[in-house]
């Protein structure tokens, strides 16, 4: 553990430098406002200003269904990309003025294609990688085609049709491109390094294919990219010790994945005997903690790999993510509000409601984005 | 979803009601010319013309509410528009060429029956963890598909419920390359198209209802009950008529009557009135038409309903098929009445147990019945001619078992009415070797925690209500903010039935987890 610690305060120094640089170049230009991005049914996203803890703008989701998935900040902070239409569409708003300025709609004549949660965007604001399941509707039966991944280009508009394509492994739910755009990683059975132009496998990080000793399968599935602060993707992993009785409580163990987006060091750490579900974590940008939250909210210490804090949240929230100076925890997904928590503390210190007849988050990304301030 | 689950509950039934409006043949064979051409018409713009009839229909054999569901689907995912008087001919017409058999229908029939409480026991783990996650195993063992269509289902099965890769149970597994590699097989040879059993009932003449039963039966928390149904034909429709007595502690009298089809031959499905009480009808008639069984059940609340069997008057033999009471203490005198066919031979029993007749006809004899203060608890034979039964001398209560053991309830709320426990008292007492069963009992209910966490959420004080006759009530679905959590109404109780025996009581323990609604009510879940 000692070797993560130190990759991750080097990661933190080096993010900390570059946040320092682009704070004094935009300081110049105007002034800006971290603001974090949440979705609710019946289709509409929200972006709150969580110092002044309110709601300060809310779009309606052209053609959306009811339900908003995962979604992505372009790296400007200007646009917000959304699976969302049952994940058969990824729908690009401007943040300001809720215009829709990209859209793609997965369905190609009789080929039903669906999404499930997984998609990035290219650090340079590009293109979008998207997982596609791809079903051919044939006159009485369905056919099943191989499961890819969509490239598509930002400025393609509103009829984004994909410019690349490549097969993918089944059962992806989580794309994340590297801080470099050199690598797109898949996250399925294992985690799969790609070239984001061909597709080609170039490693793949072990999960399913993990080869601890007296431990069962690892049981993952996460589909909350929740990384802004830290480029680094985190989530639960849970397994059994084999070697263990099965009505041992020790048998039960929850470990924290994380995965380095910027130096690629990928790592599994238990952390505790299975005591809770955690559906999501986050990185603190300091490096030396994660929060994980459901119906907790826990913290814990990534130098010793222990719980070091838990507390009982008023309902259950899916998705964690945290102020770009770690100063505030915020929880949301599910239900209809975002709370905010003292990371020290763990005292609850805000909530705000979300407007529009909100019928719940669900599944809804919590993203945060650094941008001009809205006025 | 809500707009699908009205359609699915009434189901079947719809049809039987609109169709009654119109008069159709009573000629089967005149129906099966029409329901072919239906078919033809409805469906072979998509479905193609193979060797041996549609594409995909003629591959795949199903129940009538497998057949329902399949039309539902293409009127909900494919555009089919047909009206109620079609559809209903056209699952007639498909359940009676490509339906199942009274066998191989059997060991599904408490899915068919719309029981709230069954144990559903999967082949094995693996298509409990691929098929039962999800369904109950009856969904499936249902069907009868070649192999070839096995594996389009799995095909259609990923392509419209693509998160089922990723679900518990199944991302554990290569579940796409299992499915299609292994799972249709196994399926295919379970389940398989083309079994001589169906060959041979298909070709079998098929047995009339039409007639007089003698009908017995219990409805759960009230009691058994007895009486008459008669069925008589008009079209394609059976009318049945039901004078019936309540043998429980109401003792009322139950009047009624449906209007009933007999797909395959054999499933009888019915719409009616039972006091006043709207009704729906899961029978099976059996192979050699001289009996039927199943259950109906309330036509909004599918948890509440009784058990039924009747059996043909015409040439029955002499037999007791319920009685009023299973049980005496010793040294007790009381009613009990027999219920059966055949019953007018000379009335015995065994010594111990004295009896006089009260009255008696073919159907019933009411007994006046003493146990002899002396008598060594155990079962006693009584005999009505050649008809055999048995009463259960008791000296003491020594257990009480709760029956079901353990099951489910769940929270109603919006379009999805809460789904209640009925639960059941017996007495048993020791015997030399084991316990002897005395009989079902009126109890005192009360519920408790099950275990500490349940202690610690007052799941009692949220999860719902038991009556006095053994009914568990759940309380209203959603997140409740007088809760830690915000959470539902969710709970884990102990169920506890107390049966006094003179100055002592005796109480059993069950098990009841109360979970969230059902979002949809397909006719096979």
């Amino acid at each position: 553990m000692g070797k993560i610690g130190i990759i991750l305060v080097g990661a933190f120094l080096l993010s900390q430098a570059l946040l320092s640089q682009v704070g004094q170049t935009e300081a110049q230009a105007a002034e800006t406002t971290e603001y974090l991005i949440t979705g609710t049914k019946p289709g509409y996203i929200h972006i709150l200003d969580m110092k002044k803890q309110e709601v300060v703008r809310s779009h309606k989701v052209p053609n959306a269904g009811r339900t908003i998935f995962s979604m992505a900040p372009s790296p400007d902070g200007k646009v917000v990309y959304i699976m969302t239409n049952r994940m058969k569409s990824l729908v690009g708003l401007d943040i300001d003025t809720g215009e829709q300025l990209f859209r793609a709609d997965f369905i190609e004549g009789n080929i039903r294609r669906q999404g499930f949660f997984a998609f990035d965007v290219s650090r340079d604001g590009r293109e979008l990688y998207v997982y596609q399941l791809s079903t051919e509707i044939l006159l009485s039966e369905y056919k099943q085609l191989p499961t890819r991944i969509a490239v598509y280009d930002t400025s393609s508009g509103l009829n984004a049709r994909p410019i690349r394509t490549f097969e993918a492994p089944r059962r992806i739910h989580m794309l994340m491109k590297s801080k470099d755009d050199n690598w797109l990683y898949a996250m399925g059975f294992d985690i799969y390094k790609m070239n984001p132009e061909t597709g080609e496998i170039v490693e793949t990080l072990p999960l399913r294919n993990w080869t601890l000793e007296n431990r069962s399968l690892p049981d993952v599935l996460d589909f909350w990219p929740l990384w802004d602060q830290t480029d680094i993707f985190s989530t639960p992993v849970y397994s059994v010790k084999t070697d263990l009785a099965a009505d041992d409580p020790a048998a039960y163990k929850t470990g924290l994945l994380t995965l380095d987006l910027e130096s690629g060091k990928y790592e599994i750490n238990d952390f505790e005997d299975t005591s809770v579900l955690i559906f999501s974590t986050v990185i603190s940008p300091n490096g030396k903690h994660a929060f994980g939250t459901y119906t907790q909210l826990s913290k814990i210490d990534l130098d010793s790999n222990r719980l070091i804090g838990r507390i009982d949240q008023d309902h259950t929230y899916y998705a964690v993510n945290i102020a770009a100076d770690g100063s505030q925890v915020y929880v949301g997904g599910a239900a209809c509000d975002v709370a905010t928590y003292d990371p020290e503390t763990l005292k609850k210190i805000g909530q705000i409601f979300l407007p529009k007849g909100c019928g719940d988050q669900s599944t809804a990304s919590l993203r945060m984005i650094q941008r001009e301030t809205l006025k | 979803m809500s707009g699908k689950r009205g359609l699915f509950i009434s189901g079947l039934m719809l049809f039987v009601l609109s169709a009654v409006l119109t008069p159709v043949s009573a000629d089967d064979s005149t129906n099966s010319i029409k329901g072919k051409a239906l078919v033809n018409d409805y469906c072979a713009a998509c479905h193609e013309q193979a060797d041996k009839g549609l594409a995909r229909i003629s591959d795949v054999r199903k129940t009538p509410e497998g057949w329902d569901m399949t039309i539902f689907r293409m009127e909900h995912l494919h555009g089919l528009a047909v009206d109620s008087d079609d559809r209903f001919a056209i699952i007639k017409y498909l359940s009676a060429e490509n339906g199942l058999s009274p066998k191989e229908s059997a060991p599904f029939r408490f899915v068919l029956e719309q029981r709230a409480h069954f144990v559903d026991t999967a082949p094995n783990e693996d298509l409990d963890a691929l098929c039962g996650r999800c369904h109950t195993n009856a969904r499936y063992g249902l069907q009868r598909r070649t192999a070839e269509d096995w594996l389009k289902h799995m095909h259609f099965h990923v392509g419209q419920y693509p998160s089922l890769e990723y679900q518990a149970r199944a991302r554990d597994r290569f579940w796409w390359q299992e499915v299609t590699s292994k799972t249709y097989k196994e399926l295919a040879e379970l389940y398989p198209f083309q079994t001589a059993d169906w060959d041979q009932w298909k070709a079998a003449a098929y047995k009339s209802p039409v007639g007089l039963w003698r009908v017995t039966g219990h409805r759960p928390g009230q009691g058994g009950y007895e009486g008459i149904m008669t069925v008589s034909r008009t079209g394609d429709f059976f009318k049945a008529e039901y004078d019936l007595n309540d043998m429980g502690q109401k003792g009322e009298s139950i009047t009624g009557n449906s209007k009933s089809v007999v797909y395959t031959g054999y499933e009888w499905r019915g719409s009616g009135i039972l006091n006043g009480i709207e009704t729906r009808e899961v029978y099976a008639l059996s192979e050699d038409g001289n009996r039927m069984t199943g259950r109906w059940h309330d036509a909004i609340h599918y948890d509440i309903g009784g058990e039924f069997q009747a059996v043909r008057m015409d040439g029955a033999e002499t037999q007791v098929l319920t009685k009023s009471s299973d049980y005496i203490r010793q040294g007790e005198t009381k009613k009990v009445s027999l219920h059966g066919t055949g019953l007018t031979g000379k009335v015995s029993a065994d010594k111990g147990l004295g009896l006089s007749v009260i009255h008696q006809n073919s159907t019933s004899v009411t007994l006046q019945v003493t146990a002899d203060k002396n008598a060594a608890p155990g079962s006693y034979g009584v005999t009505v001619g050649q008809a055999e039964t048995a009463i259960v001398v008791y000296d003491k209560i020594d257990m009480v078992k709760i029956t079901p053991e353990w099951t489910i309830a769940r929270l109603g709320g919006g379009n999805s009415p809460a789904v209640s426990a009925q639960f059941e008292a017996t007495a048993y007492m020791k015997g030399k070797t084991d316990e002897i069963k005395i009989g079902i009992m009126p109890a005192l209910w009360q519920i408790k925690p099950f275990n500490a966490d349940a202690k610690q959420m007052k799941d009692v004080d949220f999860a719902g209500r038991i009556d006095q006759s053994g009914r568990f009530m759940p309380a209203a679905a959603g997140p409740n903010p007088d809760r830690k959590y915000s959470t539902n109404n969710a709970g884990n109780l102990a169920i506890i039935g107390l049966i006094k025996d003179g100055d002592h009581q005796v109480s059993g323990k069950a098990q009841l987890i109360v979970t969230v609604q059902r979002w949809n009510l397909p006719p096979i879940r």
